[in-house]
């Protein structure tokens, strides 16, 4: 689904990404553990084609196709989602139009017939439980007002209402207390299947309780130093990142 | 972020929608202005003599005036002795329905997406076109007529209603105002005259389609609009222009007058002509819209959606004069290219316990500058006054200019005067946002200044407001269809 | 003879000036010709009572020193020619060009050690009466010091008419902070005017107090330009106006590079007849990104006879900035006198603790514990006498 190869990448001549190297199988969850700083949310941004990032070697496929020239909104429209650390506030733009018109950008894009507002609401009303978000957030402006955990459950009522094949999960547990945690990933997880594969970026083990991931990757300066099963959520939760200190020995 | 600027650009150069010219024999005057221009026009429209004196004791003050220069406005100043002062479609007499109409000119509208027929069954709007300084299409007048409610060419009021004119005519804003409301008291051509009895409702929103066709002649508006005590009107002004080389003049005057308890709603959609990208042609808006809150308990409220002409100068204002009286101003411009905007309210409070609130949201893209300028005033005896202004702008790219210039002016300690003024731009971090939920940065831009402009668009009638973000969507697009 | 007409004086034209400042006094007169008297119609004297300005009249002209507790420098005329080089406030406003014109000396403050704001550089300026006084004034803070300058205008206890305008030309090198506090307390007789003009190079801080104690006619002109990345100010002002006092603070921030700040915060306490404006301009150039600028005037009106102009202003070039303003006026607030009062707090002692908590947004922040306590000791005798006794 997603092959990440040898990518380095800098922001203002600084080297963010180091030779970063990853393949995310269809139907996948990867896990993406490490410090702050240590270039996974870049990593995130640059798979959805944000551009203040200079790549300056290697390559992203998604589904066999380099994505590097693309722009945002076509990955977006081909099945790859953003879940944002931080989701921006767009003020006065109702959450529910948002929706909206990137759900119709989706189905234009596949050739598919547009929604309507009113189709669109009961729509919206189904997914909306999945989440238990609180329908009044749906008239409110994009973000606006929402406290850290809506946010939180905004972004994942957008991934299932867009339904991506590449979901990638920034530090979405981050600001969670454990309920909210719990209704996010329960979200996340209603939303598996065998077709599907998920990014998750995190610090703690915490979420990946919950997500049962088949992957762990550990990222330290910007490059992947560690690659293992779910029981490497754990050692790290026992050992923190200092016993991976030093990569040429851990490799 | 080059990239996004690149596509700004891009999406700002779109190319004007409405620019066609329909080739109607006018019925025009040679440039130039003098007495005898004013006499002609006055005898080509049958004025009584009243009208005629009132038209030559303006131009007598207009001659001793100057241009204002303190506007944040550059433009190449208008030879006034250039433009012709009256231009007319040809008609026999006034016609009684649409059938009437030339063809040509029901074709123009129908390009304008101004179709009149369905507008009479769908909307229920009474319309009354303006093509040229003459009306020539009146609907509704009937339905309306039944309630008491005059609406009509003012021309036809002048010779008709001959006391409310001399009543009210010049009594909000009088032909000494300023250098443009006395240009138009001396030569105006044609406008709208609204009169809503005692108690009534109108039936229905009442609009006016402005358009400017014929080349390098000025258009002088004249509207009055009177809501007797306990009415309520809601008027809806829209205008668009064909393309044309040379900048034309617009110098309209709106009263407005609100008797006990009346309410009158007004709202504008502006999409003249701007000018090309580079900044040549379009519209001189030069505009004077004033409104008294004449009796208790009156309620004006000014709507106004800016989106055309290449320079704006416009400042629809609120004299308070009634107590509890309300005035409110809701404003989204919107400049793009090189146009310019100068435009904002006053209000004035006189009267005790009176209200006003102004909203106004500025956008400026490419090199356009866009000036908010008000002024909040509260006389001496103006007990508990109250005012809420908030005035926002947005910034698109880096070579344009947003400006703030309120004023505040208090001599009565229980007033509470509350102004407050936010200057942003879109962030990159909204856009990718967008992008990144699949949303184009054309329609991203489009919906967040539709999001940014919402408090003013939720002011508007349905009709229009559905209009004005499309219209939002059009100017800021590059590559619509 | 009156203000208007001190252009017509001969320019005093000391054989110890250099050519160069002989020529700018000259052109400078020529220029107050030009642009002779400020009327209504020049957007900065819109507000202004221009009458009582008009009607100032003395037969002669000072050029005065004012007393300070650090020695000025002895003038080396090169360097204020290197100073003033490319400049043009000097002829930039009928007075600031008649105040060139009219000086006869220019004082030069040069600040190289840092102080405190307990052990301030005091300045004053006790005018003589009857006579037009002016003054010019030099302050240059060297790269990385901080200084503390307290700046006396007026005697309040004069009864006899006085006038002053006092030039200030404020040099603040890299990395330099100036806190420059301004107390401004004079007669009602008295006509003060100060014109301000600050650069502000590469990190440097501007943090000035404005505060405006009495005075019949009192007025502020500041022109700030922030010349260096990562340069601030502060401008902070307090006015209590009474009697039929006038007060006026025009000023204009420059932000003419990018990563600048700037912002203001005044308050205004009017009483009686009296008059306040407050009339703010930040300018933001087409490259000045990343700018933040703030502009807040908060007024109480005291009385029914007392007016206010408040007229907070950006013109913006720049699309990355953040620049907002607030303004706003209103009287006492009828619920906090109430729940005050419902406290067992006397009417007057609850307005007393309003306008104090009021203005103390404003002097609170002073560095100086001492002038603290003064400006509230002063604020509290204003309350007693304007405010109860008046009332």
């Amino acid at each position: 689904m997603l092959s990440i190869q040898n990518l380095h990448a800098s922001v203002n001549g600084k080297e963010i990404l180091k030779g970063v190297t990853l393949e995310v199988k269809t139907g996948e969850l990867h896990a993406i553990m490490g410090l702050n700083g240590s270039g996974k949310s870049t990593l995130a941004n640059i798979i959805a084609g944000k551009n203040t990032y200079e790549i300056t070697k290697g390559d992203i496929f998604y589904k066999g196709e380099s994505i590097l020239g693309k722009a945002p909104e076509a990955r977006s429209n081909e099945g790859i989602f953003l879940s944002f650390q931080y989701p921006v506030v767009i003020p006065g733009v109702n959450n529910t139009s948002f929706l909206q018109a990137a759900y119709n950008a989706k189905q234009r894009y596949l050739g598919n017939d547009e929604i309507d507002a009113i189709d669109f609401l009961d729509l919206i009303k189904e997914k909306i439980k999945l989440v238990k978000m609180d329908d009044k957030y749906l008239r409110r402006g994009v973000n606006e007002g929402f406290s850290g955990g809506e946010k939180k459950r905004n972004e994942i009522l957008q991934m299932v209402t867009l339904e991506p094949e590449m979901a990638i999960l920034d530090e979405t547990d981050s600001g969670l207390d454990i309920d909210a945690l719990r209704i996010v990933t329960d979200g996340v997880n209603a939303f598996r299947n065998p077709s599907r594969s998920f990014l998750v970026i995190t610090h703690y083990q915490r979420i990946l309780d919950y997500l049962n991931p088949d992957v762990i990757h550990v990222m330290i300066d910007g490059k992947i130093v560690k690659t293992g099963g779910p029981e490497l959520a754990h050692v790290l939760e026992e050992k923190g990142y200092a016993w991976l200190e030093n990569p040429s020995e851990s490799m | 972020m080059s990239d996004d600027r690149k596509f700004n650009d891009n999406m700002t150069e779109q190319d004007y929608k409405y620019g066609f010219v329909t080739d109607i024999e006018a019925d025009t005057l040679p440039p130039g202005l003098n007495e005898d221009v004013i006499r002609f026009i006055s005898l080509k429209k049958k004025e009584p003599e009243f009208i005629l004196n009132y038209r030559l004791k303006a131009f007598k003050n207009w001659k001793k005036m100057t241009e204002p220069n303190w506007p944040h406005l550059s433009y190449s100043k208008t030879d006034f002795q250039a433009i012709s002062y009256y231009s007319a479609p040809k008609t026999k007499e006034l016609l009684e329905s649409l059938d009437e109409v030339d063809p040509k000119l029901l074709e123009t509208y129908k390009k304008l997406g101004i179709p009149l027929e369905e507008q009479k069954m769908l909307a229920g709007v009474a319309v009354d076109a303006v093509f040229d300084s003459v009306s020539v299409a009146t609907t509704f007048k009937e339905e309306l007529s039944k309630v008491g409610i005059i609406f009509c060419p003012i021309s036809e009021a002048i010779r008709d209603y001959p006391e409310l004119i001399k009543k009210y005519m010049g009594s909000v804003v009088p032909s000494t105002d300023n250098f443009y409301a006395a240009l138009n008291a001396a030569v105006f051509t044609d406008g709208s005259f609204v009169y809503i009895p005692k108690g009534v409702r109108s039936p229905m929103e009442l609009s006016t389609y402005f358009r400017i066709n014929a080349s390098n002649t000025g258009q002088f508006e004249r509207t009055l609009i009177i809501a007797d005590e306990g009415s309520y009107v809601s008027y809806l002004e829209g205008c668009t222009a064909p393309m044309r080389d040379e900048n034309q003049l617009h110098a309209a005057v709106v009263e407005l007058v609100a008797l006990k308890d009346a309410q009158i709603k007004y709202s504008t959609v502006q999409n003249w002509y701007p000018g090309d990208k580079n900044g040549k042609g379009g519209i001189y808006n030069f505009v004077t819209k004033r409104a008294i809150a004449q009796g208790e308990n009156s309620k004006i409220s000014w709507t106004q959606v800016e989106t055309g002409s290449a320079v704006t100068w416009k400042y629809p204002s609120v004299i308070l004069k009634g107590d509890h009286s309300v005035g409110e101003f809701y404003s989204v411009a919107l400049t793009s290219n090189y146009q310019q905007a100068d435009t904002g309210t006053k209000m004035i409070h006189i009267g005790k316990n009176t209200k006003s609130t102004i909203i106004s949201k500025g956008i400026s893209a490419r090199h356009a500058h866009n000036t908010y300028r008000g002024e909040v005033k509260v006389m001496k005896d103006a007990e508990d006054a109250r005012n809420f202004s908030q005035c926002d702008s947005i910034l698109i790219g880096d070579e344009c200019g947003a400006h703030t210039f309120p004023y505040i002016d208090v001599r009565n300690p229980s007033a509470q005067v509350e102004h407050e003024a936010t200057i942003s731009n879109i962030s990159e971090d909204q856009l990718f946002y967008c992008n990144q939920r699949g949303i184009n940065t054309e329609e991203a831009i489009a919906m967040i200044v539709n999001g940014f402009c919402k408090e003013v668009f939720k002011e508007l009638p349905m009709e229009f407001a559905v209009e004005a973000q499309k219209l939002m969507a059009v100017s800021l697009e590059g590559s619509v269809g | 003879m009156k203000l208007e007409n001190l252009i017509h004086e001969k320019p005093l034209l000391l054989d110890a000036f250099p050519q160069w400042f002989k020529d700018l006094k000259q052109s400078a007169l020529q220029q107050a010709k030009t642009f002779g008297f400020p009327h209504h119609k020049v957007e900065s004297w819109r507000f202004t009572p221009l009458r009582q300005l008009r009607d100032v009249s003395f037969s002669r002209i000072n050029s005065i020193k004012p007393s300070t507790s650090h020695p000025f420098e002895n003038v080396d005329w090169q360097d204020i020619e290197a100073l003033w080089k490319g400049k043009t406030f000097h002829q930039g406003t009928f007075l600031d060009a008649l105040n060139i014109g009219l000086i006869n000396d220019v004082h030069v403050l040069r600040i190289c050690e840092n102080n405190t704001a307990d052990t301030p550089v005091r300045l004053h300026f006790d005018t003589l009466e009857e006579v037009f006084n002016f003054s010019h004034l030099v302050i240059i803070v060297e790269n990385g010091i901080e200084a503390h300058i307290e700046l006396r205008l007026g005697n309040k206890s004069t009864k006899e008419s006085h006038f002053l305008h006092l030039l200030t030309h404020v040099v603040l090198k890299e990395n330099a902070t100036l806190n420059l506090i301004e107390i401004k307390q004079a007669g009602q007789g008295e006509t003060m005017l100060q014109s301000l003009h600050v650069e502000s190079a590469k990190g440097s801080y501007f943090n000035h107090y404005n505060i405006n104690l009495g005075g019949g006619f009192l007025r502020e002109d500041i022109n700030i330009q922030l010349n260096g990345a990562l340069a601030q100010v502060d401008l902070k002002g307090l006015f209590t106006p009474r009697y039929t006092e006038y007060v006026d603070v025009h000023s204009q921030v420059n932000h003419n590079v990018p990563n600048c700040e700037s912002h203001q915060d005044y308050r205004g306490i009017l009483n009686c007849e009296s008059h306040g404006v407050f009339n703010a301009r930040v300018f933001i150039a087409k490259d000045a990104q990343k700018t933040n600028a703030s502009q807040v005037n908060h007024n109480l009106l005291l009385s029914r006879s007392a007016r206010i102009n408040t007229n907070p202003q950006l013109e913006i070039y720049a699309d990355d900035v953040k620049a907002n303003h607030g303004s706003t006026v209103g009287e006492l607030d009828d619920e906090a006198l109430f729940y005050m009062q419902s406290r067992g707090i006397n009417p007057d002692d609850a307005k007393r603790l309003l306008i104090a908590g009021f203005a103390g947004n404003i002097i609170e922040t002073l560095g100086s514990e001492n002038l603290k306590n003064e400006l509230r000791e002063t604020l509290d005798a204003w309350f007693d006498f304007s405010y109860t006794k008046l009332k």
